[in-house]
């Protein structure tokens, strides 16, 4: 058995939130820690919110315009993920991801839309962003739409992680939507994690490993998609394509030194298709790709599943 | 001039998070003192502050967020961006001449400092699509 824990899940940000302690004694004070954390972020960055920090900046017209703390970080992490992409995680795909449909909550994106009309929008390109850091400003052009769905949670789960262990003391691990972080000490033999398709699914299909430190983020085809006049879309967008990344790979997760770097590389091995396992290796990011079919690849470090 | 956005008063959740901190502080004395200053030292060394005034800066980290929360982002006396309560430091990718095009894109993505194992234990959480 895993060492002594306690657990909290509840639901948040279109998906759920889950965080773990080794001093079950303080899951109610981490789950509050959670719950504010969250919050924030969602007043910051949502792109479904009409009161966030981030739809605002998006009806700004091209104006400059000075944001809090937590969305200059966003926006940092989010054009740094851009950088090292070379643009396959761009945050300028607000727009196009509402031209294929996903224009809300993703809970009311998937029920019954009759006569949504898919078209294929350019993506503008990050480098229309600007930041200035000396009047802590930003400038997003008129017409463009950040979306900071691909970076923005799993900063929240380091953030929250690191937040839980101050307040409790704890080793901790979050978990948003299967975007994993962890901070403080792990138990001895490492926090269980299951890998799979569906993070809602602690017995899919997969495989089960142990962490230690750092973060682990799964990329998926499977979970959130919707159907359209067009056919049936998932929100994994080529930025190039301005359309869904094609799926050379159903789901690929990676091992990082943070969730959100985890992240931008589960994200873009999706995007790079039958590129990624090279990137990956070169970036010696320890991974796992599984294609369509159901054939599983490892790069790096990643271990041959426990038989 | 810059258009606020967000000139609301500070959000209850925040001050129920320097609440949480400060009771933390409490509880754990010295150790947890110890823990927030290594991390923030260790965001902020990277921003232009030296760790003398991180360490300070460590056992108000709460309070700093508050102080934030007027919507605008912090400017140090030498004009530089500096984050409290930040994460990750932007300090090696924004200072392009143009007002901010990515300068670099090195600093790549960090491996973990351990990888991964099988584990036959039963799973704490599941990483996949959500």
């Amino acid at each position: 058995m895993v060492a002594e824990h306690a657990t909290a899940r509840f639901a948040a940000l279109g998906t759920t939130a889950l965080v773990a302690v080794d001093r079950p004694d303080y899951i109610d004070l981490a789950e509050s820690v959670l719950r504010d954390e969250l919050e924030r972020i969602d007043r910051a960055c949502s792109r479904f919110r009409d009161d966030s920090e981030l739809s605002a900046l998006n009806r700004a017209q091209g104006r400059e315009v000075a944001v809090g703390m937590l969305l200059w970080e966003a926006l940092s992490v989010a054009l740094r993920a851009a950088a090292v992409t070379d643009g396959d995680v761009d945050p300028t795909v607000g727009r196009a991801m509402g031209e294929m449909g996903y224009d809300r909550d993703f809970t009311l994106v998937r029920g019954p839309r009759p006569g949504v009309v898919v078209t294929i929008t350019p993506v503008p390109g990050w480098r229309a962003v600007r930041l200035d850091r000396e009047r802590g400003t930003v400038t997003v052009p008129a017409g463009v739409s950040i979306d900071l769905g691909a970076t923005a949670k799993a900063l929240a789960a380091d953030r929250s992680a690191r937040a839980v262990h101050d307040a409790t003391g704890a080793g901790t691990v979050v978990s948003l939507g299967g975007d994993i972080a962890l901070c403080g000490p792990a138990p001895e033999g490492g926090w269980p994690v299951r890998v799979t398709d569906d993070h809602s699914r602690l017995d899919g299909a997969g495989e089960t490993v142990a962490l230690r430190e750092g973060g682990l983020a799964t990329s998926s085809t499977t979970v959130r998609r919707w159907a359209t006049s067009a056919g049936a879309r998932h929100h994994i967008l080529d930025p190039r394509r301005g359309a869904p990344a094609r799926e050379v790979w159903r789901t690929v997760s990676v091992a990082a030194a943070t969730c959100v770097d985890a992240n931008i590389a589960s994200t873009a091995a999706i995007i790079r298709g039958h590129d990624a396992p090279a990137w990956l290796s070169d970036a010696r990011l320890p991974a796992r790709l599984v294609s369509p079919g159901g054939t599983v690849v490892q790069v790096g470090a990643w271990p041959e599943p426990a038989r | 001039m810059p258009e606020p956005l967000d000139d609301r008063p500070p959000r209850r959740s925040l001050r129920r998070d320097a609440d949480v901190r400060a009771v933390s502080r409490m509880t754990w004395g010295i150790a947890a003192a110890a823990i927030a200053g290594t991390v923030v030292v260790g965001g902020l060394a990277a921003g232009g502050v030296t760790n003398q005034a991180a360490a300070e800066g460590s056992t108000s980290a709460g309070t700093g967020a508050v102080l934030a929360s007027d919507g605008a982002a912090p400017v140090a006396g030498n004009g530089t961006y500096v984050a409290p309560d930040s994460t990750y430091s932007d300090d090696d990718y924004y200072r392009g001449d143009d007002g901010g095009v990515p300068a670099r894109s090195d600093g790549g993505l960090q491996p973990p400092p351990s990888a991964p194992a099988p584990s036959f234990q039963p799973p704490v959480a599941a990483s996949g699509g959500s």
